[in-house]
């Protein structure tokens, strides 16, 4: 008899030992929604991984381009790293602001060897033509905005997991 | 001694399970186990981790990401929300990050509606511009069903063609929806007519109102307590041209009446609101040629006095406002406006409060594009907030420092506007 109440005292012991120490353990882990670390809308700093790569996309450059094809843009990728980056990859993708239909073409481009501190300037070739319909007219399904706004989104990322983002939006 | 021997290995067993048992809220609560978290969630503004849109203080955005969106609409239960997304439907959560088509991409949506069981009833797009900028009646549109839990994201929806002819439709307010139908004139010289059809949810039958109203009904909506439909209806006068009326429905008598008749060349904007202070709406003249969704025309907010059959102006306003869009609160004692203070004030969403005629500006734009379309404008419903769609001027390119899909004021998205405990304009200095 004694030793059963041993053994229940024991096990008592061990379930409240064990469930304090995993309550302990939520409240350190578990997060309310509200405070999610989500993506905000137009947050003003770059997202990335730190500032080993900065990427960027001057207005003045964007100002000249029209809707049609063999538009030149170029960017500025810098290293602000210490260390030598052996390669960073650049993507350009260029999207209508239409969902329903949405027309992407995407441009890559990859820098070898960029020193720290170095920046250097890559130039896309891009064709910002809208897309056309079977008939030769601008495809927008019924119900959708007639001129959506132009959508330019620069992603520059290393094999090393440093990336950096800028999304330029063109007035039609 | 037998029990001694039975109780040791059935001890440790019992202990652990019971353990297990107790620890299983644990483990859910840190996320070990069960469903896996739903998306990502739109913090409350009161956060402080979202950028000002460009609206005001308290403003928070419920969609991101390119497209035109608009007609947002809130389910009955207000866990989600609907909206019009580059002419086809989207629904998500409330607060709820991404949202999921409920029909096909190149469905042409106009406007929907939440039924009873969080079905839809869709309406296809009207096109309103007629020729030289003078407004004409709406082409009927096809109204479709949509069951619930159904999406396109295989490509096909659970859409079936549900009632052709629609002018209008309005929201009753626990869910369902009441289309007004034309009706074929049986003689080429008979005037046009409408009946009203009830759908309430996506299993049921839809329901016929067998009295007939005449004329063309441009805009309906429902009165708060869900007795009546109140209409914007366009008249024949016999020489082509068209007289606008405010017309109610009372379902219970299955009867419309007549609550006022417009000046000539005057039209009315969407659809009447049925208010503690009478019928409310937007009207002017119908002959502004520059007058589109995104620069209203000179319209102004009348009142129907009960009993009146006279259209006063809302003097509570002020003499110089512009009204575009109006939407009755679910409890009946406030009107949302979409205006301005004149002219050359940018467009903002205000609450007028019937008791006190008093306005109160809900939001101060800065620098934003607010739709002005009557169906762009949407109350929660428990009267806390309002919805409209807005997105921020852009005189050039602009670049931002995040991926496009995190965007809200690039593009029209949907804002959720606090409306409780609003200053009251002039006292705040604003």
């Amino acid at each position: 008899m004694k030793g059963v109440a041993l053994w229940a005292l024991g096990a008592i012991a061990a379930f409240l030992a064990t469930a304090g120490a995993f309550l302990l353990l939520a409240n350190l882990l578990g997060n309310p929604a509200a405070s999610d670390p989500i993506p905000q809308a137009d947050p003003p700093q770059a997202q990335g991984s730190g500032p080993t790569l900065l990427l960027d996309f001057p207005e003045d450059r964007l100002e000249g381009l029209e809707k049609r094809p063999g538009q030149r843009l170029a960017l500025d990728v810098e290293n602000g790293g210490n260390e030598e980056l052996p390669s960073v990859d650049l993507t350009l993708d260029a999207t209508s602001g239409n969902t329903a239909r949405p027309r992407e073409r995407s441009y890559w481009e990859t820098v070898e060897q960029l020193a720290p501190g170095e920046s250097t300037t890559v130039e896309f070739e891009i064709d910002l033509s809208p897309q056309m319909s079977a008939e030769g007219r601008e495809a927008n399904p019924a119900g959708a905005d007639p001129q959506p706004r132009e959508v330019l989104e620069a992603r520059a990322t290393t094999p090393e997991g440093a990336s950096a983002v800028k999304t330029a939006v063109l007035a039609p | 001694m037998p029990s001694r021997e039975r109780s040791r290995p059935v001890l440790p067993a019992t202990v652990f399970a019971s353990l297990a048992l107790a620890l299983t809220p644990v483990f859910a609560g840190c996320g070990l186990i069960g469903d896996a978290r739903e998306g990502e969630t739109i913090p409350p503004a009161s956060a402080g981790t979202t950028t000002d849109p460009g609206l005001g203080p308290g403003v928070r955005p419920l969609s991101f990401g390119p497209g035109d969106k608009g007609s947002p609409r809130v389910s009955p239960s207000g866990e989600k929300v609907a909206f019009v997304l580059d002419g086809y439907v989207a629904e998500k959560p409330l607060y709820a990050q991404t949202s999921l088509p409920r029909t096909a991409s190149d469905f042409g949506a106009g406007h929907a509606e939440w039924l009873t069981d969080e079905g839809m009833a869709i309406l296809t797009r009207q096109d309103e511009a007629g020729d030289g900028g003078v407004r004409t009646p709406p082409a009927p549109s096809s109204l479709f069903d949509v069951r619930p839990d159904s999406s396109s994201s295989d490509g096909s929806s659970a859409v079936a063609r549900s009632i052709e002819k629609v002018t209008a439709v309005g929201a009753v307010p626990d869910g369902g929806a009441v289309a007004a139908v034309a009706v074929a004139p049986e003689s080429p010289g008979e005037p046009t007519s409408s009946r009203l059809v009830l759908l309430r949810s996506s299993e049921q039958p839809a329901s016929v109102y067998l009295r007939s109203i005449k004329g063309s009904v441009t805009g309906l909506s429902i009165s708060p307590d869900g007795r009546r439909a109140v209409m914007a209806v366009r008249r024949d006068a016999g020489d082509g041209e068209g007289r606008f009326e405010v017309q109610t429905y009372e379902f219970s008598e299955g009867r419309a009446s007549r609550v006022a008749r417009l000046p000539e060349e005057t039209e009315i904007l969407g659809a009447p609101q049925w208010t503690r202070g009478g019928v409310h709406f937007v009207a002017g003249e119908a002959t502004d040629s520059a007058a589109d969704d995104r620069n209203p025309a000179d319209y102004d907010l009348y009142r129907v006095p009960a009993g009146s059959g006279t259209p006063e102006p809302v003097r509570g306003i002020g003499e110089d406002f512009v009204a575009a869009s109006i939407k009755v609160s679910p409890g009946g004692q406030r009107l949302a406006v979409v205006g301005r203070r004149n002219l050359g004030s940018p467009t903002n969403l205000y609450v007028l409060d019937l008791a006190s005629d008093t306005l109160e500006a809900a939001t101060a734009n800065e620098n934003m594009e607010v739709k002005t379309n009557p169906l762009d404008l949407a109350w929660s419903p428990d009267g806390n907030h309002v919805i409209l769609v807005a997105r921020g001027a852009l005189s050039g390119p602009e670049v931002y420092d995040a991926p496009a899909r995190t965007l809200s004021s690039a593009f029209y998205n949907l804002y959720e506007v606090p409306v409780t405990d609003l200053p009251v304009e002039g006292e705040s200095g604003s």
